[in-house]
């Protein structure tokens, strides 16, 4: 390894970057190499010219003006953001049970009133009593020649 | 969360936050806070923006929580965030100058532009030369292209290794190991002055 390849190792042998071998090779390479010490020590120079400009600590109020932001934002859940907060931390097969469940409920509970409200109709029909259903006051006012007379006139059985 | 309890990592404070105990957030924040203050204020150049840039990034990482996947280093997602957020507030450039040109200075803009010393138990002399420093260190820093710029403030001020840099660049270890070789040959050209006088 020439000064050349050596320099460009020279910042990961600073920063601690570099493999024992590859340590060990720089370390004996500066111990023999002038220019290469010299530009070892300018860099470790610089690198503790950035140190002098040091950290800035957080301001007093900075953690209770975040705390409060968190609380807004918690205050604003109703109970269904929370549940889907929770939801999200279950796993994936506990999620997927809960849509599945919730889903058959949803659906044996509509298809429980379109069935009820179907026979309704079809007792209706049986009875004979769509003719009072046509003959309620709100549709009377229909006018005789309009498009939604002309609708009840094709679908009443009468 | 005392200390005879053992260190709880990152991710699993995420996890935990996730499952609603809210008390790993403030050990979350108390962790981070100091760090990404301190990298937005490298990059933006200003105290109060820094402060308000970590707040956003601290109040995302909350909301944030309940899709937290713990493959995801908690580091990597968080700088990422603090990163760009700096970055577009840095682009605002139009509204920092009019911030700069404006009214009262913050203090800390006064301290950046050496109006005041910073708090200092030095002499005079020394503060005032302690003060050139910080500045040109800053300028130095600031006049490094982006990238070379985000690795030496991570690997210098907060003792990120090349390999975590690497994962928030999305790049090998050994062009990270490039882009610090180089920032630093450029910061070592900029603070030769400074240099000689050590």
């Amino acid at each position: 390894m020439d000064c050349r390849d050596i320099k460009k190792l020279l910042s990961p042998y600073l920063d601690g970057e570099l493999d024992e071998e590859e340590s060990k090779r720089v370390a004996s390479h500066i111990t023999s190499c002038l220019d290469c010490s010299l530009e070892l020590r300018e860099l470790k120079d610089t690198c503790l010219l950035l140190k002098e400009d040091k950290e800035t600590e957080p301001s007093q109020d900075f953690f209770p003006l975040l705390l409060e932001r968190v609380n807004r934002e918690k205050d604003r859940y109703t109970p269904f953001r929370k549940a889907y907060w929770h939801l999200g931390s279950l796993p994936a097969f506990a999620r997927l049970t809960i849509v599945l469940v919730l889903g058959a409920i949803i659906g044996v509970w509509l298809g429980s009133i379109i069935s009820l409200e179907r026979n309704a109709v079809i007792k209706l029909k049986r009875e004979g009593n769509l003719a009072k259903v046509a003959q309620l006051e709100n549709l009377q006012s229909v006018p005789p020649r309009s498009l939604t007379q002309a609708y009840i006139n094709l679908t009443s059985p009468f | 969360m005392g200390n005879n309890e053992r260190f709880i990592p990152d991710e699993e404070l995420m996890q935990r936050l996730k499952a609603g105990e809210a008390d790993c957030f403030r050990e979350l924040v108390m962790r981070h806070q100091k760090g990404v203050i301190n990298v937005a204020f490298r990059i933006t150049g200003n105290h109060q923006d820094a402060e308000e840039i970590a707040q956003e990034v601290l109040f995302r990482i909350y909301k944030a929580a309940k899709d937290y996947r713990p493959e995801t280093k908690f580091s990597t997602y968080l700088y990422k965030i603090t990163l760009n957020l700096s970055f577009n507030q840095a682009r605002k450039a139009k509204a920092i100058l009019k911030r700069f040109f404006s009214g009262e200075k913050s203090y800390h803009q006064k301290i950046e532009i050496g109006e005041v010393a910073d708090k200092s138990y030095d002499t005079p002399m020394i503060a005032m030369e302690r003060e050139e420093v910080k500045r040109e260190v800053r300028k130095a820093i600031r006049s490094l292209p982006k990238r070379q710029r985000i690795a030496i403030i991570l690997s210098q001020y907060q003792g990120f290794s090349y390999r975590e840099i690497s994962e928030i660049f999305d790049c090998s270890p050994k062009a990270v190991e490039r882009l610090i070789h180089r920032g630093k040959i450029q910061l070592k050209k900029e603070l030769f002055p400074f240099l000689k006088k050590r």
